[in-house]
């Protein structure tokens, strides 16, 4: 098995001074994948030849000089809910039409591409990004690799548990309600939903229309920068995309939390009954570390965030009624019985229930405005309120109806990243986000890889991991 | 959900046949009994400062 980088950072200096190839590193990671199947269970599809020949052709750029930058070589896999040309798109789902997306590229995998990553496959997660793991469906159901009885977070649990279980470097996730960042916070890694409407959802099977984002998950912040300036720019395709230029992701990043404003609300995101007191304690010891390096610690005050999550679940549930609806009254057994149930939750809401929600939305964001930008330059809160629960302990109906930090940042659309703050007794991570204004992620991964200098979180690799070197 | 009435079995079997979706008992119970909840949800939302704001339709954020 040959020695392998385990950031993005790193492999791209390792393929710049020849320490590793491409098809080397490819090799590596895809027996890696194969080797994990029957327990981390992270993969739909493996792309084994497309991947081997992307890697040669990245081996032979760099041969010839042409260097497309530092994803260029780099082992990347997207959730299986985003289309690619060489495999089919499930969405985890017997339901799911095959031919959609069926030889095309989304906008975000053609990026990928063209910037010379390799795409080795497509990563397991919840049926349509909803519901629970559910065996029923007839797929894998990807584990937590801190802990393979417990759950990776969801989701887009299969890129958490690869990027954890050091099977790729870097990977796709969709968010809708804090599905990149809820398995960032279980899984231990670093996980970005940028400002909506910065990456284009063309050629991803939607969930909530208003809310979905596709981001990068990553071991760091900086790996999670690298692929987001890559993922950026307008796209005609997508009616939500949003035609700004696209900052420098990593120009901000100095090192440095001296003078940084974070914003820190109290209430709901400390208050919460059912937030874990070791959450809470990692996040706030984690307040103190930024403070210690130099960061002005603002108290603000979110006075309705404790019901964003609400207008966030009504609006998402609404949404995914309307996109499933023509399936649940034809074909609803296709389904799998967690997905049906989460989706079947839109039916409960009226067309005045959802506009109120969009209403609401307003009413927060404006409130959020006075806070980002004129106090604080970035906010800090728990990502969830627990550590990676137990698949056998898990209740699934409790998790619909329970309030949740991350879906406030998918009602507002405001670019909020979970990196890991700290390991519960049992072993298990904990993880923070660290909200910014609109359009402002170079100063979200400022503050982000600057704690990660300051802290080995984002290092520490589970035994897992590295037991899964194959012989 | 808007409606004011705690009647949540007409509520629910009246949108299941508008909307012409057949589904087991065990899933309608589940919804009828999860209406109290988002009736709760919905007046949460329904807050003084939203009463003459611009729904966030085309969200563009700013």
């Amino acid at each position: 098995m040959a020695d392998v980088p385990s950031t993005i950072a790193e492999a791209a200096a390792w393929l710049r001074s020849g320490r590793i190839t491409s098809v080397t590193l490819t090799e590596a990671l895809l027996a890696r994948s194969h080797a994990t199947q029957d327990t981390l269970a992270a993969f739909i599809t493996i792309m084994d030849e497309p991947a081997l020949a992307a890697a040669r052709q990245a081996d032979a750029d760099f041969a010839a000089g042409v260097d497309r930058g530092p994803l260029q070589g780099i082992p990347i896999a997207v959730k299986d809910i985003i289309a690619t040309k060489d495999a089919p798109t499930t969405s985890n789902s017997p339901n799911m039409d095959l031919s959609w997306g069926e030889g095309r590229d989304a906008t975000v995998v053609a990026k990928l591409r063209a910037a010379g990553a390799v795409i080795t496959g497509k990563l397991g997660l919840h049926e349509y990004a909803t519901g629970w793991p559910d065996p029923d469906t007839g797929f894998r159901i990807p584990k937590n690799p801190w802990d393979l009885t417990r759950s990776p977070g969801g989701s887009s649990s299969g890129t958490g548990a690869a990027v954890a279980g050091g099977l790729i470097l870097g990977g796709l996730g969709t968010d809708t309600g804090g599905s990149i960042r809820g398995p960032a916070s279980y899984c231990g890694i670093s996980g970005m939903k940028q400002t909506f409407g910065l990456v284009s959802k063309a050629g991803c099977v939607s969930l909530g229309y208003s809310l979905d984002h596709i981001g990068p998950m990553a071991k760091t912040a900086r790996d999670c920068a690298i692929m987001l300036q890559v993922l950026a720019g307008y796209d005609p395709a997508d009616e939500t995309s949003v035609d700004v230029p696209v900052p420098d992701m990593l120009g901000k990043m100095d090192g440095s939390l001296a003078g940084v404003r974070v914003g820190v609300p109290r209430e709901f995101f400390f208050t919460l009954p059912t937030l874990d007191p070791e959450v809470k304690a990692a996040v706030e010891a984690a307040i103190a570390q930024m403070q210690d390096a130099g960061a002005t610690i603002v108290e603000v005050n979110l006075p309705h965030a404790d019901a964003a999550w609400i207008a966030g679940r009504i609006t998402s549930s609404s949404e995914a009624y309307t996109n499933h609806l023509p399936d649940l009254q034809t074909r609803p057994e296709k389904y799998g019985k967690y997905a049906r149930r989460s989706i079947m939750f839109g039916s409960l809401f009226s067309s005045s229930d959802y506009i109120q929600a969009q209403r609401f939305r307003s009413v927060f964001n404006a409130e959020c405005r006075a806070v980002l930008g004129p106090q604080a330059d970035v906010l800090v809160v728990p990502t969830m309120t627990d550590v990676a629960p137990k698949f056998a302990d898990y209740d699934v109906g409790a998790s619909r109806v329970s309030p949740g930090f991350m879906p406030p940042w998918n009602v507002t659309g405001l670019p909020a990243m979970s990196i890991p703050c700290g390991f519960s007794e049992a072993g298990l991570p904990i993880g923070m986000q660290v909200v910014g204004k609109a359009f402002d992620e170079p100063t979200v991964f400022k503050v982000t890889d600057a704690y990660q200098q300051l802290t080995g979180w984002h290092a520490r690799v589970p035994e897992s991991a590295k037991e899964a070197q194959p012989a | 959900m808007s409606e004011s009435s705690v009647d949540a079995v007409a509520t629910i079997d009246q949108r299941l046949a508008r909307d012409g979706i057949t589904i087991d008992e065990e899933e309608r119970t589940r919804l009828i009994e999860l209406v109290p909840l988002v009736q709760e949800w919905v007046r949460r939302i329904t807050i003084p400062e939203t009463r003459y704001a611009e729904p966030a339709l085309t969200h563009k954020v700013k």
